[in-house]
């Protein structure tokens, strides 16, 4: 089955005055329908410049595409004309934003809001569209939603306003919803009834889901198939069981290791040597290498290869491709 | 919202007697005295400015001075020194004339002002804004004067019309088109040339405001739902660019007052501002004070309708 959406060798750069920064260097990842796939990385790696590219947000200048390809549903959707891509923002591919607290238009009312981006899409009559609305707050838990839907996003709480973005995005039964660390801004308890709430709303309304996020245990959670962003390229992807179980890639390897409930009592948690570097300064090679442990000299010189580990699991470290192979073989 | 209103209005009684009270004593601290504008002149004989003190009081300690003028002032009999014609009456007269010239300056200001800035700011970079951003620096930085009777000068030969003053004398037997052409003509320039300075400084405000909110979030949150160009500038970004200036909007009041001293003594125009300019050199207390005290009351009440006005357009503020 053909993916519904399929980013291809996408390259998106940032002009500045003297340096070009290369926030995403050639990444490719396909979502099918009714599957949820979470883009994890560290901050910067290029993951919201990844899904603001589909909706065709970037700012040109400076942001330039450099390269690549993406198709929905077949269709060639990256140099679509300005009126083209607004029949698709919000009626096909709907996104929710990492800053709930800005995110909302101070000067109007949840209610216009969400209105507004179903009448903006679908001529229907200003009482249904209403009711539409009630609908949608019921939908992501939000309680009393007649009343929600008069007040101003300052009115409501972090939470709350996230849960109407996210309304907001599923007005029009996109088919896929791109959501941008929706949790990050928000405090732990909230973190995981969103978590719960995209879960719930995936399942029952069948819908694609892009999820974006830097923290593991969330992806562990929710996600079919997994790609590792590092630096404006994917790292590594599979599957979410087999790359938890067994990771290819020294980065994805460092993520995990990270994580709290892998470390053994009374050690210090393991954290990955290094920084992430500035996408204006990228090392030559493998971008890793300066805080991989297990670099060689190869690394230093050569753009990894992805090398297949069957199942559609792919890891760009040949080094460790070929330990395995010698190991196993 | 009431109990704000209420509190508003006893908090700018007491700045408006501070101001009463700090005005007079600078005005009154300040060397000279209306008896000694002109101590050359044979006819002041020290007699004469001793009576001249008593009659206007200025032989009292300072804080009866004080109450007597209010007392003239609230109960409307303040006469100016220099004429002993009734205060009031004669700013109203001076006021009238202001009024048509602050009229259509501001609305050319602010008519021109927007549509420049926020053009400006959506296609910033491009032709449009660099040239408006040219002229905008051209305005604000070449004096007004200069300015002025450069426009003077090519208007009065170009076009063979008169500009001084507020009318033609002698014309009273032409025509009503006529007479309103003129009219319209002598208005025209000084209020022109009065709005160039501030569509200079006010578009330039409006742009970076405007720009200000277009990198704002909910901005980006209104493209990704698919809405079309103008509702995601003209609806998202410019309703909330807006709101700063509603504040202007109450604080343009004083502008009714101070009006324009250069723009009218250019154009000999007799309003408010050479009014109060005369009175100063003159030492015309009376005026020089009521001038100040309604400029006082017209800042207050500005700020006043500023405030309500916010409450009105921000949803953020409820108190
Ligand atoms: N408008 C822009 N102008 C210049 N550079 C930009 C712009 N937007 C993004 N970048 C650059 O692109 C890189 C990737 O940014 P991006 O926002 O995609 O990171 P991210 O993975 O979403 O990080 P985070 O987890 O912090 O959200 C950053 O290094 C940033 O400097
Ligand atoms: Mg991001």
């Amino acid at each position: 089955m053909s993916p519904l959406l399929s980013v291809q060798n996408l390259k998106v750069y940032f002009r500045g005055d003297e340096t070009v920064a290369r926030a995403i260097d050639g990444v490719s990842y396909e979502v099918h329908a009714g599957e949820t796939v979470c883009l994890v990385g560290e901050s910067g790696c290029g993951k919201t410049v990844s899904a603001l590219t589909i909706l065709g947000l970037i700012p040109r200048p400076p942001g330039e595409i450099a390269g690549g390809k993406i198709f929905f549903k077949g269709r060639s959707i990256l140099g679509l004309k300005e009126e083209e891509f607004q029949q698709i923002r919000g009626k096909r591919i709907a996104m929710v934003f990492q800053e709930p607290m800005t995110s909302l238009n101070p000067v109007f009312t949840v209610g216009d809001q969400i209105k507004e981006a179903i009448m903006v899409h679908e001529a229907i009559a200003d009482r249904q569209a209403h009711s539409r609305c009630v609908g949608l707050l019921k939908d992501v838990g939000i309680p009393s939603p007649e009343e929600r839907l008069r007040d101003y996003p300052h009115q409501l709480s972090g939470g709350q306003r996230q849960r109407v973005m996210i309304a907001m995005a599923l007005a029009c039964n996109p088919n896929i919803v791109i959501a941008d660390e929706p949790t990050t801004a928000l405090d732990v308890t909230i973190q995981k009834q969103i978590l719960n709430l995209f879960k719930e709303l995936q399942k029952a309304r069948d819908m694609s889901l892009l999820y974006i996020t830097h923290d593991l245990n969330v992806v562990r959670e929710i996600a079919d198939c997994i790609y590792v962003m590092y630096a404006g390229i994917i790292v590594e992807q599979g599957k979410m069981e087999d790359l938890f179980e067994h990771a290819r890639h020294p980065y994805t390897m460092g993520l995990l290791a990270s994580l709290p409930h892998r470390a053994k009592r009374g050690r210090i948690l393991y954290s990955i040597p290094g920084t992430v570097p500035d996408p204006a300064y990228k090392p030559g090679g493998c971008p890793f290498h300066p805080r991989c442990e297990h670099a060689a000299g190869i690394c230093k010189k050569e753009f990894p290869e992805m090398c297949d580990y069957g199942d559609g699991h792919l890891s760009r470290c040949p080094v460790l491709y070929e330990r395995t192979n010698t190991v196993t073989f | 919202m009431l109990s704000f209103i209420g509190r508003s209005i006893v908090q700018k009684m007491i700045t408006l007697f501070f101001v009463s009270v700090i005005s007079f004593l600078i005005i009154h601290l300040a060397p000279g005295e209306p008896s000694q504008v002109d101590p050359l002149n044979p006819k002041f004989t020290p007699e004469i400015v001793e009576r001249f003190r008593k009659e206007f009081h200025l032989d009292k300690p300072l804080y009866v001075q004080y109450l007597f003028f209010y007392r003239g002032l609230l109960s409307g009999r303040t006469v100016s020194w220099k004429d002993n014609q009734p205060v009031l009456a004669k700013m109203w007269e001076r006021f009238l004339n202001s009024l048509p010239l602050f009229i259509v300056g501001t609305i050319i200001t602010w008519t021109l002002s927007f549509p420049i800035g926020i053009r400006s700011a959506i296609f910033r970079g491009g032709i449009f804004d660099r040239s408006a951003t040219f002229f905008s620096y051209f305005l604000i930085s070449i004096p007004g004067f200069f300015f002025a009777y450069i426009l003077i000068i090519f208007v009065v030969t170009r076009f063979q019309v008169p500009v001084i003053g507020m009318q033609t004398f002698g014309l009273s037997d032409a025509s009503t088109v006529r007479i309103l052409m003129d009219r319209v003509w002598h208005l025209l320039l000084p209020s022109m040339l009065g709005a160039t300075g501030g569509i200079a400084i006010l578009s330039r405000y409006v742009r970076s405001q405007m720009l200000e909110v277009e990198g704002q979030d909910y901005v980006r949150t209104a493209k990704a739902k698919g809405l079309s160009w103008e509702q995601v500038h003209y609806k998202h970004a410019l309703r909330n660019a807006l709101l700063p200036f509603v504040t202007m909007f109450g604080l343009i009041l004083p502008g009714l007052i101070g009006g324009s001293v250069i723009i009218e003594s250019i154009f000999s125009w007799p309003g408010m501002g050479r009014m109060a300019y005369e009175a100063i050199l003159a030492r015309d207390y009376p005026i020089i004070l009521t001038v100040n005290f309604i400029s006082a009351v017209l800042v207050l009440l500005g700020t006043f309708i500023s405030d309500v006005l916010y409450l009105v357009v921000d949803p953020r503020i409820r108190l």
